[in-house]
């Protein structure tokens, strides 16, 4: 009763003619001051930011294309690398063997040559040591037969005939 | 003796303060009165602090400029595309965001120290607000079906008998002239001066009874005060409600203005194909304006 004795309510519902033309200059400004510069500045920003966004999002995936297509170069390289390397190692392999072969045959060869030479060597050793024998086997025989018969023999006839026939003996191969 | 008892009793607001004198330029219609006051420095704030985000905006957002977006963001999507679509919507949305800052900053002064009450707290800004409503339906109609389809099929609705059109035409008018803009007025003006009254009346009574009375009434005090605390949160809500229903109710009167693809697709195959051809190329010719 206090708050309805102090006013009349029924004023309140009647615009004065000054708060109309103040409320509409404020509304005016405000309308003027947003549409020309507040939003347009701000739907300007927002829309970069979508743009931008967008733009990454595409970046990003263009990137994503260009490292699978990489991977896949790299795969390709990969794989090709180690089939190269399994043939040069298979290449490897057999000339190896190939070298071993060739090692294993000239050592051979070589031992072959060294044990025909021994031979050969040998065989001329064994000759020279016969010829000289012979002629040891000559004298031998002529000191020990003259030991044994040395009376007889000091007739220089007899000594004379005896050594003719026991050299032909020899000679003609009839040593016993 | 009433004297006695209106000098003992609590200080209670009451509406002569919202009818305030004009001490500035008194007796022009320049005249400026405290409520006119509070109005051009909360405009001349939200001018300085929407400027001030605009101008500072960049395309990494700072915590401010976050907050002012989420706003835009919102009444776009919520009101403006969900009423409107993105096609015709597109061209509200300044009024929309205009009214709904604007609105809710005017309505929020009442919440401040040393205003104390709302911006629009006379009649005179709610009713211009309505006003500007009322002229941006009655453009959307206009331009996009001509004023006579505005006037018949806001006049005359499809599917009703021709007598019930007597009574109609004068209700329909009465209410695309009259009723939507007074009852937008009447929301926002009664609930900004409900407020006002209420916040006042509980922190009135809390002076009273803390200075005014003896040991065994002050706890009542503590309880207004309480009162006084909860009503202003409340009120705050009621700022934001407020604003967020003009805005709404502006989008949906410019919605019933003009020409709505899936209401005329019900009716008529043909001239719906054709509307929504029209739709598409208002459409185009906006996304052409953006990337330009």
């Amino acid at each position: 009763m206090v708050v309805l004795a102090a006013g009349s309510g029924s004023d309140l519902f009647f615009p004065k003619v000054y708060d109309l033309i103040w409320s509409s200059v404020v509304l005016v400004v405000l309308l003027i001051v947003f549409a020309k510069f507040v939003m347009p500045k701000f739907n300007k920003v927002m829309n970069e930011r979508a743009k931008k966004i967008k733009g990454q999002i595409e970046d990003a995936t263009a990137m994503k294309q260009d490292a699978q297509k990489l991977k896949e170069k790299y795969d390709e390289l990969l794989g090709s690398a180690k089939m190269e390397a399994e043939k040069i190692r298979q290449e490897a392999r057999s000339q190896a063997d190939q070298i071993v072969a060739e090692a294993q045959e000239r050592a051979a060869a070589e031992a072959e040559k060294i044990r025909q030479e021994a031979k050969a060597d040998l065989e001329a050793q064994k000759a020279k040591a016969l010829s000289d024998l012979s002629a040891e086997v000559g004298s031998l025989a002529v000191s020990m037969a003259s030991k044994i018969l040395g009376s007889e023999l000091k007739d220089p006839g007899v000594q004379t005939s005896m050594s003719d026939s026991a050299i032909s003996r020899i000679g003609s191969g009839e040593e016993k | 003796m009433p004297e006695l008892l209106l000098a003992s009793g609590p200080d209670f607001p009451s509406v002569s303060e919202l009818l305030p004198n004009a001490p500035l330029f008194h007796g022009t219609i320049f005249a400026i009165n405290s409520i006119i006051l509070i109005r051009l420095v909360a405009t001349a704030l939200i001018l300085l602090i929407m400027c001030i985000a605009a101008a500072r905006a960049k395309v990494v957002p700072g915590r401010f400029q976050s907050a002012v977006e989420w706003v835009i963001d919102f009444l776009r999507s919520s009101i403006v595309y969900e009423f409107l679509g993105e096609a015709q919507g597109e061209r509200y949305t300044n009024l929309i965001v205009t009214l709904f800052v604007s609105i809710f900053l005017f309505n929020f002064c009442e919440n401040i120290p040393g205003a104390n009450v709302a911006a629009d707290t006379t009649i005179a800004m709610p009713l211009i607000l309505a006003v500007w409503s009322l002229i941006t339906y009655w453009a959307a109609g206009i331009r996009t079906k001509g004023l006579w389809k505005f006037l018949k099929d806001e006049l005359l609705p499809k599917g009703v008998p021709w007598p019930i059109y007597i009574l109609l035409v004068p209700i329909n008018l009465l209410e695309i002239i009259i009723i939507r803009p007074f009852s937008l007025t009447i929301r926002l003006f009664i609930n900004m001066v409900a407020g006002y009254l209420l916040v006042g009346l509980c922190f009135a009574a809390t002076q009273w009874f803390f200075f005014s009375t003896g040991w065994d009434l002050k706890w009542i005090g503590a309880v207004s005060l309480l009162g006084g605390f909860v009503m202003t949160c409340f009120e705050m809500m009621v700022d934001a409600i407020q604003a967020y229903i003009f805005s709404v109710l502006t989008a949906a009167y410019i919605m019933l203005s003009i020409p709505d693809s899936s209401e005329v697709g019900a009716g008529d195959p043909v001239k719906a194909s054709k509307l929504q051809a029209k739709i598409g190329s208002n459409k185009a010719k906006s996304l052409s304006k953006v990337k330009g």
